[in-house]
């Protein structure tokens, strides 16, 4: 093809802007936190106890307050819940709502059941949830590679890069989650190293993306790649300090969570922003960061996360409902007497039948 | 039942009635495009923005303007631009409210009622023939002026179109302006590589020309000089 000198074109504004770049990221990390607390339990090691339960409650927590970046950031809000009779079976989105609202679902269960018995089998709750996290980051994987508008999209990197770079920001905020109720999940090498793998394996792929030169020659916003540079060079960052062992709350695992969250945000605005310039245009400039919602509309989920955090630290450091207990009365269970109800220590914050 | 038809089911013998000819295809409405005429007035961008309303700065058709070396010389190119109501469009299935449809003589419409303003169809069309207009809070692109080929009228660009480069028709209909223009030049869509099968056809095109959102490649080696000229 010979070069072409666009004098004047067809564009239009971005569509997708920070609070899409903002969903993409919490729902997948709730995806991640999701399976980083179900491969926790599934262990049954008494180190990993905390990081099943903070796992579970994370995921729920971005589970709520991630579809409100989506809502907010349509037309029609108000009619969002058409979507589920409308249920189309062709669209990722649709898809998308139905393995949302399983997520939601599951998440609940699993934290309901942290704290007392449930009328299900715990194995088909935790079922439930493997179903519902691997939907959610399928769903999410195949609504950006399949956008037939955005070539940069279609790109397998871009959504490698999406997945990858969410597993260090779940998995990190369950860890420092845990870590900030007494656990010690943080301390075991493995997670922290899946933790740096995720990251690393983000960051790196975002860089050699760009040597390679899909994103840096992308045309219309030269600030997109800067972007991308920056939140490669995040998660390369996050990764090197989840390989160091935290000593306090507000050591190397807080930055390394702060970084991976930084370089998760960035690369989903870079991706989501530079492939739409590309593609559709700018009709009135650069595209503007915050699109168009304000900053507090913006922050908004993410304070909501943060207050279902709490809410959840609180009830997690009451003692839990017991199980009933077996009919026939062995030597064991008579023998010693009821023991007193234990504080709202470290124990009982990792949902440990106290 | 008409008496005739009356009495022929009672008769033994009679007449067999003459089978039914075979019904006419159905409409195909499609847009033929003459480069050649077109002088990049935009007029038609305008004739739209009236009639349809569009909010500031959005447009359902405009025409594009591209420079071009073709064997070391310079070349213009006029591109209307405009949705090409195609016959696989990817739109369609990627409408989570099943809000964008394709009626069946062809037309690719938007039910605004029904649209939630995701978004999701602006960036599943390879033309970016889409936007979102924040004022009918629903997805918005060229619907080929629906009312008023139902009403018998032209679409208002093609009315407008000084030069006559714009042509609209039922490409089923062989007398029909379209047919015979698309049976007598060499029209060619634009990225057949999509698999979209669009219905705007333009003569005059340079062959291999990509549009610049084809493929990221493709475009380093494309200027945009927009901020020269703004
Ligand atoms: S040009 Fe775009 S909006 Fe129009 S029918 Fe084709 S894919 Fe859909
Ligand atoms: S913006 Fe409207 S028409 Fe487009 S995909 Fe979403 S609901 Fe469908």
């Amino acid at each position: 093809m010979s070069t072409l000198i666009e004098l004047t074109a067809f564009r239009h504004q971005p569509v997708w802007e920070m609070q899409a770049a903002l969903y993409l990221l919490m729902i997948q990390a709730g995806a991640w936190a999701m399976l980083s607390g179900l491969a926790a339990q599934a262990t049954g090691a008494e180190r990993q106890r905390g990081l099943g339960a903070w796992g579970l409650l994370a995921a729920t927590g971005l589970g709520l307050s991630a579809p409100l970046n989506l809502i907010a950031e349509m037309l029609g809000p108000h009619k969002f819940y058409t979507l589920i009779p409308r249920f189309n079976l062709s669209s990722p989105l649709s898809w998308g709502v139905a393995a949302i609202s399983l997520f939601v679902l599951a998440g609940a269960l699993g934290c309901v059941g942290l704290r007392r018995p449930l009328p299900v089998p715990r194995k088909a709750v935790a079922g439930l949830g493997l179903l519902a996290a691997l939907s959610v980051l399928a769903y999410t994987w195949f609504e950006i590679a399949r956008a037939a508008g955005v070539p940069l999209w279609a790109d397998p990197y871009a959504s490698a890069v999406l997945l990858a770079s969410a597993l260090p920001c779940g998995l990190g905020l369950a860890l420092w989650l845990d870590m900030a109720h007494g656990g010690a999940a943080a301390q075991s090498l493995m997670a922290r190293l899946v933790a740096a793998l995720g990251a690393l394996g983000a960051g790196g792929t975002l860089a050699v993306w760009g040597l390679l030169g899909s994103w840096p020659g992308t045309p219309g916003w030269p600030w997109g790649s800067a972007l991308l540079a920056g939140s490669a060079l995040a998660l390369l960052l996050a990764g090197a300090l989840f390989l160091d062992r935290p000593k306090s709350l507000s050591g190397s695992l807080l930055w390394a969570c702060l970084l991976a969250l930084a370089g998760g945000l960035g690369a989903r605005l870079g991706i989501l922003l530079l492939g739409q310039s590309a593609a559709l245009g700018r009709a009135q400039g650069e595209p503007h960061m915050l699109g168009h919602a304000d900053i507090l509309g913006v922050l908004a989920t993410p304070a909501l996360f943060v207050a279902l955090m709490f809410i959840a630290s609180i009830i997690m450091g009451r003692p839990a409902k017991k199980e009933p207990a077996a009919p026939e009365v062995s030597a064991a269970s008579a023998a010693p007497p009821a023991q007193p109800e234990a504080p709202a220590d470290a124990q009982t914050a990792h949902g440990d039948p106290a | 039942m008409e008496r005739r038809d009356f009495l022929e089911f009672f008769s033994f013998g009679g007449k067999k009635r003459e089978a039914a000819p075979p019904p006419p295809p159905p409409q195909r409405w499609v847009m033929v495009v003459d480069l050649r005429r077109c002088v990049g007035c935009q007029a038609c961008t305008v004739a739209c923005a009236m009639e349809n309303r569009t909010p500031l700065g959005e447009f359902r058709t405009s025409v594009n303007d591209f420079e071009t070396l073709e064997q070391g010389r310079p070349r213009k190119i006029l591109l209307p631009a405009l949705c090409n109501h195609c016959d696989n469009p990817p739109c369609v299935p990627a409408c989570p409210a099943k809000a964008t449809f394709r009626r069946a003589d062809g037309l690719v419409l938007v039910d605004p009622q029904r649209c939630v303003g995701c978004g999701y169809c602006v960036l599943n069309c390879p033309y970016s023939a889409r936007f979102l207009n924040r004022q009918t809070r629903s997805a918005d692109k060229c619907s080929l002026c629906a009312h008023r080929l139902d009403a018998g009228l032209l679409p208002a660009c093609v009315e407008t179109c000084i030069g006559k480069a714009r042509t609209v028709g039922d490409a089923n209909d062989p007398a029909s302006a379209v047919a015979r223009l698309l049976a007598e030049h060499k029209a060619v869509t634009l990225e057949p590589k999509a698999g979209a099968k669009p219905q705007v056809f333009y003569i005059g095109l340079p062959e291999g020309m990509a549009l610049p959102q084809a493929d990221p490649a493709a475009a380093r080696e494309r200027r945009v000089t927009e901020e020269t000229f703004r």
